[in-house]
């Protein structure tokens, strides 16, 4: 038995290790499920908590937009009781329904696949939206507010979600601009709201939002050299970086550039 | 008697609770109080001497047990700092990593983190063929253990591996091995802490959910705790002696506190009633559980269980006496009724004491 344990410990630790690396070679097989160019706006620097932690990370940054439309928010536009249904959410409850909040309310966020379109016509929508909403409340209350402005927000926004890549990946053909990365999805219900002066009534409505997508990507040697002298001189830092996802839909930084210096 | 006793002593503990048994019987008979009653002759007394000293010199050589209550201590100390050194050699070693690891090549970092577990598992190997004790055997093996945690997550951290619960079945595993190897308690707990977390979170991961969201509804972790309470009744552990004892404790705390929470910590559940009558019955459960396990543990012996188990009937009795009593009743009186409620619990473990002796006394 105490031999056993010690050969079946030694066993795991090889096992598991033999595992992990064919895993990761098997991930970069292949021509990758996604080549896309970022910027530092996508891809900031990760926060160091640790001063002596010297691995470089960056953090994946995303939007899924809800909107103040007329005063009322409102779900992602890829959010439909079709993509729910896909995802696995049961939907069998009208959102009109008495039950529903807690029945809703009861359903735990699911695994799923996203889509981010990057720099598209999602992101022209957002900046269009957030444009007409400013002039719609120039008049009113917030006018004194200072104007919302894009620079330096993530032009990565959800445009789609589904169950599986190969699905998404045809309603999403270009693996240059959309990248389709694991997430956790939950379900929400959108209240009914009534009429109120020019702003119309809506109807109950079932609406998800995108939880968590995993956003830490390490940056291997000898291109995290860059960053740490980056980090020496932090500011106005530009780059756009190269990120691979391979079969196994995990990143993988392939190129940093940093702009050409400018004549003088 | 106890699971120990009924064998032959084939373990550390074993032995150790066997030496205490013949020091206590030779101190008490060395008082004058039992000299009165029970008068060993000289050449008895001789025979019974040496029987004790040869018994003890046996058990120290074969299990380096402590024969004297100041070898007792000392051991105790010893305990506790090779566990804390182990900790803290883990932390240095894991802390050393972070502050290098940056500045190595991909291979390199993955040599390293995968050789690291070895040669840590090679040393408590080489450690445990030359002492009987375990302490630096257990020391090393602990590092093994943390140097496995970190060579895995490092490598998910390299490779940008999406979060999986395969980890905790294989850190699990590997936690167990060691703890049967060296017959270690605190890995058999941890080893089992993560086997529960491990299946309760594949259970989650199957039916579509992120893994990290296994203890929402904790109902499955309790059955699974429970599972675990039960494993030292299927599998006999001769070798092992000590570890029914720590299957019986991870299990009914991983148990208690699961309920707990289901009855006071507004946490989902998987059953379809209103959320105010799913707290009534986790309490009502944690109250009864509770009350049988106390019972279980008496009647076999399993102080550890009696004690986790009067710790949590204590909590369940008095949050429940809280939510009644605490918006309407002047504080001073809350008090008051629980001190008395106090009094009356130690009446009542009084009394069960009372009863166990009269029945522990021979006809």
């Amino acid at each position: 038995m105490k031999r056993a344990s010690l050969v079946a410990a030694a066993a795991i630790l090889l096992v598991a290790d033999a595992f992990a690396l064919i895993h990761a070679r098997w991930n970069r097989l292949g021509p990758p499920e996604t080549d896309i160019t970022l910027t530092e706006r996508e891809l900031p620097l990760g926060y160091n908590a640790d001063e002596e932690d010297t691995s470089v990370t960056l953090d994946l940054r995303w939007m899924d937009i809800s909107w103040e439309a007329f005063g009322q928010e409102q779900g992602p536009r890829w959010a439909n009781p079709d993509i729910l249904r896909e995802l696995g959410f049961d939907t069998s409850v009208p959102p009109s329904d008495p039950r529903a909040i807690e029945f809703y309310n009861r359903q735990r966020p699911r695994r799923a696949f996203v889509a981010l379109e990057y720099d598209g016509p999602a992101w022209q929508t957002h900046v269009k939206d957030t444009a007409r909403q400013a002039r719609e409340q120039g008049s009113g209350a917030q006018a004194r507010l200072p104007l919302h402005t894009h620079d330096g927000e993530t032009r990565l926004i959800v445009v789609d979600a589904g169950s599986a890549v190969a699905r998404l990946r045809r309603r999403h053909p270009d693996r240059h601009s959309v990248m389709i990365v694991p997430a956790v999805v939950r379900i929400t219900l959108e209240l009914a709201a009534r009429a109120n002066g020019d702003q119309p009534a809506r109807p109950a409505r079932l609406s998800a939002a995108v939880q968590q997508i995993p956003a830490s990507i390490h940056v291997p040697e000898p291109l995290s050299d860059l960053f740490r002298r980056w980090q020496r001189n932090p500011s106005q830092i530009k780059y756009r970086v190269r990120l691979l996802y391979g079969a196994e839909n995990e990143p993988w930084v392939a190129a940093v550039e940093t702009p050409a210096p400018s004549n003088p | 008697m106890g699971e120990a006793e009924r064998r032959p002593v084939t373990s550390q503990s074993g032995a150790q609770q066997s030496a205490d048994r013949v020091r206590l019987l030779r101190e008490e008979l060395a008082t004058p109080e039992l000299q009165r009653v029970l008068a060993l002759s000289p050449e008895q007394q001789k025979r019974f001497d040496d029987w004790a000293a040869d018994r003890l010199a046996q058990l120290a050589e074969r299990f380096d047990v402590d024969t004297t209550v100041s070898e007792e201590r000392v051991s105790w100390g010893m305990r506790i700092v090779s566990t804390l050194g182990g900790i803290a050699i883990c932390a240095a070693v894991v802390l050393f990593f972070l502050r290098y690891w940056g500045n190595l090549g991909t291979p390199v970092q993955a040599v390293i983190v995968c050789a690291a577990p070895l040669a840590a598992l090679a040393g408590a190997e080489f450690a445990a063929a030359r002492e009987r004790t375990l302490y630096f055997t257990g020391l090393l093996a602990l590092m093994a253990f943390v140097l496995f945690v970190m060579n895995l997550a490092a490598l998910a951290s390299i490779f940008n591996f999406e979060s999986t619960e395969r980890a905790l079945l294989a850190w699990g595993a590997f936690a167990l091995g060691l703890a049967y190897r060296y017959g270690l308690r605190l890995l058999l707990a941890a080893g089992l802490l993560l086997a529960i977390s491990y299946a309760a979170a594949a259970v989650t991961a199957q039916f579509g959910y992120r893994w990290l969201d296994f203890s929402d509804r904790p109902e499955l972790v309790a059955i699974l705790a429970v599972l675990v309470f039960c494993v030292p009744l299927a599998i006999p552990h001769p070798r092992c002696a000590d570890f029914p004892a720590v299957y019986r404790l991870v299990g009914s705390i991983v148990f208690f506190l699961c309920i707990l929470s289901l009855a006071e910590s507004d946490v989902p559940s998987y059953l379809p009633f209103r959320h105010v009558n799913i707290e009534r019955l986790y309490e009502f459960v944690g109250l009864l559980v509770s009350a049988g396990a106390i019972w279980l543990g008496i009647v076999r012996h399993w102080y550890g269980l009696a004690n986790v188990s009067a710790a949590s009937f204590v909590i369940f009795l008095f949050t429940r006496l809280y939510r009644w009593w605490w918006d309407w009743m002047p504080k001073y009186l809350f008090f008051a009724v629980i001190g008395a409620l106090g009094i009356a619990l130690v009446l009542v473990f009084k009394r069960l004491r009372g009863r166990m002796a009269r029945k522990a006394v021979p006809a």
